[in-house]
């Protein structure tokens, strides 16, 4: 069944809200509002960012910040109550829902200057060949290893990369040869990871409408065969524990019971400071050894300016600083993903040791080596990245078989995408 | 023997349902790295540096958050116990036009969800520039908009004597005296329950007080609490639970504080 979430009905009333609003009919306009979603390091970091845009001249601002999943109830909210922030960091997971509902601003004639960022992160924001958003950051998917317990199980990962058969391999035989571990956390749930591993099987995941799912049911049903057959391996944790640990610090990695983690590449950081040995930032597994084109380099978080603006010119201003002056670069760091142009990396990667540095490095070394990225994810996508989970989750508890669950997401994508 | 087999039975289950609540006082007390990693009760290293971290950690001090909760508690318990007992008395013993139909309109907006009439309310709040401020919370409930209250509350009248309004009528009082000498006091019962369920509902009451405010100085407890954690990047636990338990402090003082008028209150509501 699928599930009408909260999420969705909010969703659809921003909708409807966004055809009947009346132009010209509106409250007061104040100061810009900046609005974004992320923990406690970010909003520091992009209040000082804000800091140095008020000494240098900048206009009147706001700020507002919430952690990402409240974030999109109150976004919906706002932006149907045709009130929501001037600026505001936008996510790909629902940057198709609010720009296929003209919430977004087209930023196309307003002058930001993106001439220094990495071309597949300048175009991120392109759908319908309009620039709705400009990504905050170059990223691709990785994995983590803690080199440092792989040795001591007398492994290794190599660094050229590997394939996924060569990769349950090393899960089963570390999980053998460390009492109580796993060789990996159970990952059959995770929907961005699989978007790789449907690449390397020869299709993108979605048409370039965003209108259908490419990836056919028998690649879907092998990811989830492949992970059913390292769980009963005790290759991967089984699923009652792998509920258990999904916050990063209750993490398997965390905790010392799985050597190996995925995850979007700056999240290295957050994971780091729990492990005691450094973690290597590697491609994630392949099709054929050492061929990336499956990943890709994309900016998932972007800056957008809502449609309802009051202060376009000034937004726009605000954000070129935000992407391009010294200064705001130093103050967010790489806490919003790794910088999206050379300039940007070249200013925060000078603590060479750190987390951080190791995953500018990873993203620079892709560079040329990762496929075409995908057109933006497509409206509904957020319904595919939970309704995936939840599959995953029931046939992990034995409540459905890969088979039966791989057809359930092929409808549940045919029910969500291209409406 | 019988009597000791069930101490033992009732200690075992108090135990069982103050556990969580033990762990997270517990786990107040434990370096962030330690609170998952070691199973028990006792924390190997304990620090109040998570209250320290927690108090200050978001930029503005959690003193803030609490006066803001607080604020809007008390003109939100002010409002209800005003003027649902109002409402209230006008349900249950005047008589007017369309009394039984606005009675099941009101019943019927207990049954609907908050979400469904969730942007139109925030349409009216924006057009009236409400948005971030404390209005949105307080005002409605000096419109006797809590209907749960007002029913609660109709239901306790009509469980009062007729013949002591008639009484008084003859004494004198016109509907406003009998409101306010007769009603008004044998409803203190009534009175407290809504005054403590008010006060606490409003204090945990997270999503209209994550919509309507924005500005970090005018945010409130549940919504600075929710914002140590994020599940984009590492939470701060340490200081979630270090400030959940000084969240629970203000409620704790009104339970005990109002206790022995609850359990008076829950009585006297059974009586007939």
């Amino acid at each position: 069944m699928s599930t009408f979430s909260r999420r969705t009905l909010l969703g659809l009333g921003a909708a409807t809200a966004a055809a009947i609003t009346i132009p010209g009919c509106s409250g007061k306009s104040g100061p810009m509002r900046v609005s974004w979603y992320g923990p406690d390091p970010v909003t520091k970091a992009l209040n000082k960012a804000l800091d140095a845009w008020k000494s240098s001249g900048g206009a009147e601002y706001t700020a507002e910040s919430a952690p990402f999943d409240d974030y999109w109830d109150k976004l919906a909210t706002q932006t149907s109550g045709n009130n929501a922030p001037d600026v505001l960091r936008m996510s790909m997971s629902y940057f198709s829902d609010y720009a296929g509902r003209s919430a977004l601003k087209d930023l196309g004639s307003l002058g930001i200057d993106t001439s220094g960022l990495d071309k597949d992160v300048a175009a991120s924001g392109v759908a319908d060949g309009k620039n709705y958003g400009i990504g905050q950051s170059s990223i691709s998917y990785s994995m983590y290893v803690d080199e440092g317990a792989i040795k001591k199980a007398g492994g290794t990962v190599p660094a050229q990369g590997w394939t996924w058969d060569k990769f349950a391999e090393f899960a089963r035989d570390y999980s053998g040869s460390v009492q109580g571990s796993f060789g990996s956390s159970d990952q059959a749930g995770n929907f961005q990871l699989f978007e790789v591993y449907a690449r390397q099987h020869g299709t993108e995941m979605f048409s370039d409408d965003g209108g259908k799912l490419l990836t056919t049911k028998e690649t879907v049903q092998e990811w989830f065969q492949y992970w059913a057959d390292l769980r009963n391996a005790k290759a991967a944790p089984p699923q009652n524990l792998s509920g258990e640990t999904t916050a990063i610090e209750k993490s398997l990695i965390a905790t010392g019971k799985s050597p190996l983690q995925f995850g979007w590449v700056q999240q290295v950081t957050f994971y780091q400071p729990l492990v005691k040995s450094p973690l290597t930032v590697l491609p994630v597994p392949q099709d054929k050894a050492g061929d990336l084109t499956g990943q890709f380099v994309k900016g998932l978080d972007l800056w957008c300016i809502s449609a309802a603006s009051k202060h376009p010119e000034d937004a726009a201003k605000l954000i070129g600083f935000l992407l391009n002056d010294e200064k705001a670069i130093k103050a967010i760091g790489i806490l919003l993903g790794v910088p999206p142009s050379k300039q940007a990396r070249d200013l925060v990667s000078a603590d060479a040791g750190s987390a951080g540095a190791r995953a500018i490095k990873y993203v620079e070394d892709l560079a040329g080596k990762v496929g075409p990225s995908p057109k933006p994810w497509p409206k509904g996508y957020g319904e595919l990245l939970t309704g995936f989970d939840r599959i995953a989750e029931n046939i992990g508890f034995g409540k459905t078989t890969p088979a039966a669950g791989s057809q359930e997401f092929v409808d549940l994508a045919g029910k969500t995408l291209g409406q | 023997m019988r009597r000791v087999l069930a101490h033992a039975g009732l200690s075992v289950g108090a135990l069982v349902m103050l556990y969580p609540l033990l762990w997270m006082i517990t786990a107040s007390l434990r370096p962030n790295t330690e609170i998952f990693s070691s199973p028990g009760l006792i924390p190997e290293h304990p620090t109040l540096g998570n209250y320290a971290l927690g108090w200050s950690s978001t930029g503005t001090s959690f003193g803030i958050y609490i006066m803001n909760s607080l604020i809007i508690c008390a003109a939100v318990v002010i409002g209800n116990v005003l003027t649902c007992s109002l409402t209230a008395y006008a349900f249950a013993r005047l008589t007017f036009v369309g009394r039984k139909t606005l009675f099941a309109v009101m019943l019927a907006t207990i049954m609907l969800p908050g979400h469904v009439t969730l942007i139109a309310q925030y349409s009216i709040f924006r057009k009236l520039n409400w948005i971030d401020t404390f209005w949105p919370m307080i005002v409605p409930s000096f419109l006797a908009t809590d209907a749960f209250f007002v029913f609660l509350m109709v239901q306790f009248i009509r469980s009062i004597p007729v013949e002591l309004d008639d009484a008084a009528r003859i004494d004198g009082c016109g509907v406003w005296g009998i409101y306010r000498r007769i009603i008004l006091p044998l409803l203190s019962p009534a009175l407290v329950t809504t005054a403590i369920f008010s006060f606490i509902w409003t204090w945990n009451n997270f999503f209209s007080q994550l919509i309507y405010l924005s500005t970090r100085t005018r945010l409130t407890v549940p919504v600075a609490l929710r914002g140590f954690l994020d599940a984009t990047g590492s939470s701060e636990w340490g200081a979630l639970f270090a400030m959940s338990v000084v969240t629970l402090v203000p409620v704790v003082v009104v339970f005990v504080i109002f206790q022995r008028r609850i359990l008076a209150g829950m009585a006297h509501t059974g009586l007939k």
